[in-house]
């Protein structure tokens, strides 16, 4: 056992702590989730391309440093200790990506993956629907086989940064006579084809980060299917676990949050508004992060050794989003009075960093899977009781 | 970085597992429950085969000088299964102190006979032949006090180490809600024969004795906590209400997945004080303390979702649960409470309040 990382590690972190010092906009960006922030978003993540970092562990034909998962861990904690931009790219770079490596030509290889890393193309995932949310498989938007392709009709809803996103990706009905498990495809569209239309949607905290997305006959070319026909619901969830597990949300997130949470206790304190509940509550955020950082060291080991994560990643998905809205918990507690305050008031402290994030941390218990149903998957695939009725 | 055992370290595990899966059953446990020790007749015997009571006691005294990150997977197995042993007090505290402090008075060259003295008593104790009780916090119970041959008490007084022998040792049984285990409340006066180590260097491995002892109880709780969870699982999937197994049931399936989760994250926080011990980060206490507090939580939670989720049969004493849950609880009081070990963690991070 060894706990520590190598020096070659430590040197790569050295780099990337001394780029994004000097790269990482002193002034906060506005919000992603809205026109201006996104488009400003955007920018940012073609500097992060230029200088390699957009995506660490992807190979380098397609703009990636070939990094291995310690290294990518280690981006994560600096990339979130410096406070960076979130990122837009995330869902292509981290739901659609990792089904390409496994399912896509080397056409669509090609063609994708180097255009998101880059933002060049940015996507949004088109899963749920008005009745499909956590029993994604009844979804019933269809496509149904043209010359050269198919047409896509349907409505898909919640899908993040959807009004702002070139691209999506989802699931869609292609033969409804199938059981409902199968007889779906993986399809990528392209949000500017005709017969798109885009409604955007205000969130609880109030971007505009959700739309809706509505298809009537939309051409897609048969070069847009990842995957084999009537095949998808594999496809999909072939590398569904990895967004629950360790890509979406890597431990440097929650240190980093935990961090500036002491941070604000200190502050606090030496106005003397910080009392001893809010002490405990702080150093258990701060501790649930830790003990979350150190489940993953354990888990990149075992991938390292060979060996398959899967239902597990269920299991981490609800301490990271539970651990999120306690620790946004915890710094609301020691705002007392101020904690109300948003972005937009002069007198917030952090710029209402903390209300805006708590609202953000409500959402993590939702997305990604609802935390029953990743309980359910924990249960009946971890633990092996049986399926509920 | 490699957050992992080594092939020889899970061999020391895997042995333990299987002798004490054949030899620590519930119903050995529960018979010891009754017995005048409370403790299972030829148990120990067993552990000293496989070196365990001198575990962590160096190559002079016959121990296998092994360090604590074997101690958690053994302490783990040893919690699985309940062992009413001494295997936090006398292995993973008690002897790896006497030889600490041994090799401290021996660079401070203090009197030769109380040392012989100390020295042969390790090497009884690595062999299994003597038992070591630790009592480091003056008026708190000392465990298997009436049982030891020899016991490792702080002077209230000065913060000095004694080794006391049990002649010179008055011993207050009590009884504890988990009847395997023997508190007793000790009396003793230190003298210049029972005299181990003083001054600042004492204070320093008793401090160091209390992280292992909070690490240690840590694992055994995990290994609890893995006991009733996996208690639980079988039974929801064999009990049946309304014509399907309760484990069918949402309801009964989320209770269990809250303690394996608690579990699951408290693992590697255990493992990570046990890296941290074994090759002395400065930062092992602070470690130790999250162990404790992550450890003794897994196993709260386990014991109260499990008793849920088995209803009234849970709630007997003819029925293997309580004998974890009672465990549970009486290593939650033992070794700091969840809230001195959080005011640990809180004072490391936070600084003074």
């Amino acid at each position: 056992m060894d706990l520590t990382y190598e020096p070659g590690d430590e040197a790569f972190r050295a780099e990337v702590r001394a780029w994004l010092q000097a790269n990482v906009p002193t002034e906060p960006l506005p919000s992603g989730d809205t026109a201006e922030g996104f488009a400003l978003h955007v920018e940012w993540e073609r500097r992060l391309f230029e200088a390699g970092y957009a995506v660490v562990s992807w190979p380098r034909e397609y703009g990636g440093l070939g990094a291995s998962l310690w290294r990518w861990l280690i981006f994560e904690e600096e990339y979130y200790r410096a406070g960076a931009p979130n990122r837009v790219t995330q869902n292509g770079i981290f739901l659609l990506a990792p089904t390409l490596f496994e399912y896509g030509t080397d056409e669509q290889k090609a063609r994708i993956l180097r255009a998101m890393a880059s933002a060049e193309v940015t996507w949004a995932q088109l899963w749920s629907e008005p009745n499909a949310g956590s029993d994604l498989a009844g979804l019933r938007s269809r496509a149904e086989r043209v010359d050269g392709g198919w047409k896509l009709t349907g409505q898909k809803t919640w899908c993040t940064r959807g009004a702002f996103c070139d691209r999506g990706f989802g699931l869609f009905r292609t033969d409804p006579e199938a059981t409902k498990h199968r007889g779906l495809t993986y399809f990528m569209v392209d949000f500017h084809a005709p017969g798109v239309t885009v409604r955007p949607v205000e969130r609880l905290d109030g971007d505009v980060g959700f739309a809706e997305v509505f298809l009537e006959d939309v051409f897609v070319p048969d070069a847009d299917v990842l995957g084999a026909v009537n095949d998808g619901w594999k496809v999909a969830m072939a590398t569904a676990s990895s967004e629950r597990g360790l890509t979406l949300r890597s431990p440097g997130r929650f240190q980093a949050s935990a961090a500036r949470l002491i941070d604000l206790y200190r502050r606090q304190r030496a106005e003397g508004v910080a009392d001893a509940t809010a002490r405990r509550a702080v150093a258990r955020a701060w501790m649930d992060a830790e003990a979350y950082n150190l489940h993953t060291l354990r888990t990149v080991t075992r991938m390292l050794d060979g060996e398959h994560v899967g239902a597990e990643s269920s299991l981490n998905k609800v301490f990271w989003s539970e651990l999120d809205v306690t620790l946004h918990e915890a710094a609301l507690a020691l705002l007392g009075p101020l904690a109300e305050l948003d972005e937009q008031a002069a007198a917030a402290v952090d710029g209402g960093a903390w209300m805006k994030g708590f609202q953000f941390a409500l959402a993590g218990p939702i997305y990604a899977g609802t935390n029953e149903i990743q309980r359910n998957v924990v249960a009946q695939r971890v633990l092996g009781l049986p399926r509920g009725a | 970085m490699r957050f992992a055992f080594s092939e020889e370290q899970l061999a020391v595990q895997q042995a333990c597992r299987q002798m004490l899966r054949a030899h620590c059953t519930a119903d050995h446990v529960h018979a010891a429950w009754t017995s005048q020790a409370g403790r299972v007749p030829g148990l120990w015997g067993r552990l000293t085969e496989l070196g365990v009571p001198g575990l962590m006691a160096p190559e002079w005294a016959e121990g296998l000088a092994l360090g604590e990150e074997e101690l958690a997977l053994v302490l783990e197995e040893c919690g699985r299964v309940g062992t009413p042993e001494p295997v936090i007090e006398h292995v993973a505290v008690a002897v790896p102190l006497l030889a600490e402090a041994i090799a401290a008075a021996e660079r401070a060259q203090a009197d030769g006979a109380a040392l012989e003295t100390a020295r042969a008593a390790l090497r009884a104790a690595a062999a299994g032949e003597a038992l070591l009780a630790v009592g480091l916090r003056p008026g708190e119970p000392v465990s298997y006090a009436g049982q030891a041959d020899h016991a490792l008490l702080v002077d209230r007084a000065t913060g000095a180490l004694h080794l006391v022998p049990r002649a010179a040792l008055t011993v207050e049984e009590q009884t504890s809600v988990d009847r395997t285990r023997r508190p007793g409340l000790v009396t003793w006066q230190p003298d210049a024969a029972t005299l181990l180590l003083a001054g600042e260097a004492a204070g320093e491995l008793c401090a160091r004795a209390l992280d292992r002892g909070a690490f240690a109880s840590a694992a055994f709780l995990v290994g609890l906590a893995d006991r009733m969870v996996q208690l639980g699982v079988e039974y929801a999937k064999v009990r049946e209400q309304f014509g399907k197994a309760i484990g069918s049931f949402q309801a009964v399936q989320h209770r269990i997945v809250n303690a394996c989760i608690a579990l699951e994250m408290a693992r590697p926080v255990v493992w990570r004080a046990a890296w941290s011990l074994a090759s002395g980060q400065p930062e092992a206490s602070l470690h130790c303390s999250m162990a404790r507090i992550h450890g003794v939580e897994a196993a709260e939670r386990a014991a109260r979702e499990i008793l849920q989720i088995h209803g009234a049969i849970g709630y007997t004493t003819e029925y293997e649960l309580h004998l974890w849950m009672k465990r549970t609880w009486s290593l939650a009081s033992a070794w700091g409470t969840v809230r001195e070990h959080e005011q640990r963690v809180e004072r490391a991070l936070l600084g003074a309040e």
